[in-house]
């Protein structure tokens, strides 16, 4: 019959459909390395365990439903369900990085008297009394982005090269935040979308600024050789950051209004910027292994660079 | 680790429990509004949510406004991420539409299509007042070049740098739009185009014989001494197997092969026939495009019996309604 056949007759995936996201998920493993979860090695159990995720996790229906509009045939099915399972397992990756962040957000919200949770169909929601009467929150995060970034009294933890668990932020901070993405939605918004604003309110998506937040064993020194190899990505990094990306750099922990105050920016101006900057450190180290290592040497670099005044040259150590 | 769980009804000899919850399930209202198609049959009409298709490329679009004298239609592509919306794209939520999905209108997409490329309606109703609304400030301000003037919740946030993941998404988008706006021009050059050799001089070439062809394509005599009269198109994996059969790049078999003659599969895409596709792919288990295909090389090799090779194109309706009429 074939897996497109079989689709279009049931609404969902037939054993020829099952079969099709197995082989589609082991391939897009091998043709983009995707790092194994857990162990070593990619495991048929775990291979098992992504494809149930892929289908049943909240966003399921809708990628099953895509397929289903989209698709005509067999091969058109599998050229959808191959960008779909590769855009998958991206997000899948970054948000195994957020769980610690999400697991923290959950407690923090748990525990403020001012926030009210609401269940509705699709998970568990979190809103202001005031609001909880209303239909959940559907629209673009970025409003409540810039309600995060707007919102006052948000202390960032300072990232240390010694301590790989710091928390992102802490209790009130946290509690600030969500009040003020709260108020901004007007609605019930869920814990996903929460998770969603926080990463990219506290910059999170960006390799070297995922701080998993349980008390877990701090990581093992890095070896001379991969200090002396993450230095020299700094500095190569560096070379190629503009004056202003550079202060801002250096200002990275303050806020918005406190970086355009201290460059002569307004805080909108200073805001996208920032982001600007996150998002093109996102990028140069997306692969890096050693990624933490090399944004925290692009940081004392700035810090160096503000202490001497501008213009300085990287040191190559 | 956690034990795996079973991934379907259907997942390797393992059941789940018989009182698990349905999952995995394409949304009710979607496939409501996807199966609902060949049975609306009218023109598109502004603010209603289509499925493009053509030759296999595929979008989904809101459209915007229709021409019926140019027999074009102005859309904006949709998406099914609104998370991904930019400044220019509209994001509408789940209650907006007949999909029932939250859905990205990509305003500054927008794109002419020829009616021709018009597959089905995505439910019966028109969107939502308020998204017509947020979708007509957006275009105005584009045009403008003035804010649009709604609150920021209906838009997605800019796009500021060129490193931005949603540029990706958007240019994807566009691409698909783009092949639909110009399958006109793109099919009326391609009647111009002669190639050399023709598929009977790259067979003649070979030792290959109609019966190779027969054996190999498990296809009849008169298909196969089709073929080596330039009369007959080719499939995608019959070309394939030409090519391998022969020796050849499939490349070069592929440009050898006869095609459909552009007016006739411009003629299998409009609704009527679209419908009677349908219909044979419902009644045969195959999909509508292997049905087009069977309607097309049967009325090419049909027309070809009764006109030879000029250049003048047969009653084509004529030759699809005896196709379509003739019973299984």
């Amino acid at each position: 019959m074939g897996a497109y056949l079989e689709l279009r007759a049931n609404g969902f995936l037939g054993p020829e459909g099952a079969a099709l996201l197995y082989a589609t998920i082991r391939e897009v493993i091998k043709t983009d390395r995707v790092p194994p979860e857990d162990g070593p090695r990619w495991t048929e159990d775990a291979i098992r365990e992504v494809a149930h995720d892929f289908l049943t996790e909240e966003a399921g229906p809708r990628r099953l439903a895509s397929l289903y509009l989209r698709s005509s045939d067999d091969d058109s099915l599998a050229r959808l369900l191959r960008e779909a399972v590769r855009a998958y397992l991206r997000d899948r990756a970054r948000r195994r990085d957020v769980g610690p962040l999400r697991r923290r957000l959950v407690d923090v919200l748990a525990s403020a008297p001012e926030l009210v949770g609401v269940d509705i169909p699709s998970g568990r929601a979190w809103t202001l009394p005031q609001h909880r009467g209303e239909a959940p929150y559907q629209r673009p995060v970025g409003p409540l982005v810039a309600a995060a970034w707007a919102a006052p009294n948000i202390r960032i933890v300072r990232w240390r090269s010694t301590r790989r668990r710091d928390p992102v932020a802490d209790r009130p901070s946290l509690t600030a935040f969500a009040v003020a993405v709260l108020e901004a939605a007007e609605a019930p918004v869920l814990v996903g979308t929460l998770v969603e604003v926080a990463v990219r309110r506290f910059a999170l998506a960006a390799p070297p600024l995922v701080i998993p937040l349980d008390d877990e064993p701090a990581a093992e020194e890095a070896s001379a050789e991969q200090t002396a190899l993450a230095a020299m990505t700094a500095a190569e990094i560096w070379n190629q950051l503009t004056r202003r990306e550079r202060s801002i750099l250096a200002l990275h922990d303050l806020t918005v209004r406190e970086i355009g105050e201290e460059i002569g920016l307004a805080k909108s101006a200073a805001a996208a910027a920032r982001n600007r900057l996150d998002e093109l450190l996102t990028r140069a180290l997306a692969d890096d292994p050693d990624a933490e290592a090399v944004w925290n040497r692009l940081q004392e670099l700035a810090a160096e660079d503000r202490t001497a005044g501008t213009g300085s040259s990287p040191t190559h150590s | 680790m956690v034990p795996p769980r079973t991934l379907l009804a259907h997942d390797s000899d393992v059941e789940p429990p018989a009182s698990a919850p349905p999952r995995a399930i394409v949304p009710e209202q979607v496939r409501a509004a996807f199966d609902l198609g060949y049975a609306f049959d009218a023109d598109p009409q502004a603010h209603y949510l289509w499925r493009l298709e053509f030759e296999g490329t595929v979008a989904l679009v809101y459209v915007y406004s229709v021409d019926p004298d140019s027999r074009t239609a102005r859309v904006f592509p949709i998406g099914e991420d609104p998370e991904l919306a930019d400044a220019a794209t509209v994001a509408a939520t789940s209650d907006e539409t007949a999909l029932g999905l939250p859905l990205g209108i990509w305003v500054a997409l927008e794109r002419s299509v020829p009616l021709v490329v018009f597959d089905r309606p995505l439910g019966l109703d028109a969107t939502a007042p308020d998204l017509r609304a947020a979708v007509e400030a957006v275009r105005r301000s584009l045009r403008s070049e003035q804010p649009p003037g709604i609150p920021g919740t209906w838009v997605g946030p800019p796009i500021l740098s060129e490193l931005d993941p949603r540029l990706e998404y958007r240019s994807h988008l566009a691409a698909e739009l783009d092949r639909l706006a110009d399958v006109a021009e793109l099919l009326a050059a391609e009647t111009c185009d002669t190639h050399e050799p023709s598929l009977a001089q790259l067979l003649h070439e070979t030792d290959l014989t109609p019966e190779d062809l027969m054996a190999s394509l498990g296809i009849g005599q008169a298909e196969s001494r089709s073929l080596f009269r330039d009369t007959l198109p080719l499939r995608p994996e019959e070309i394939a197997a030409v090519a391998k059969l022969a020796g050849v790049p499939a490349e070069r078999v592929r440009d050898a092969a006869p095609k459909p003659r552009a007016s006739l599969r411009l003629k299998l895409h409009e609704p009527r026939r679209r419908r009677q596709t349908h219909r044979y792919a419902d009644a045969r288990k195959v999909t509508d495009a292997d049905a087009r295909w069977a309607a097309a090389r049967s009325v090419m090799a049909a027309a070809m019996r009764t006109s030879g090779k000029g250049r003048r194109d047969p009653d084509w309706d004529t030759l699809l309604d005896d196709f379509f009429a003739t019973p299984e």
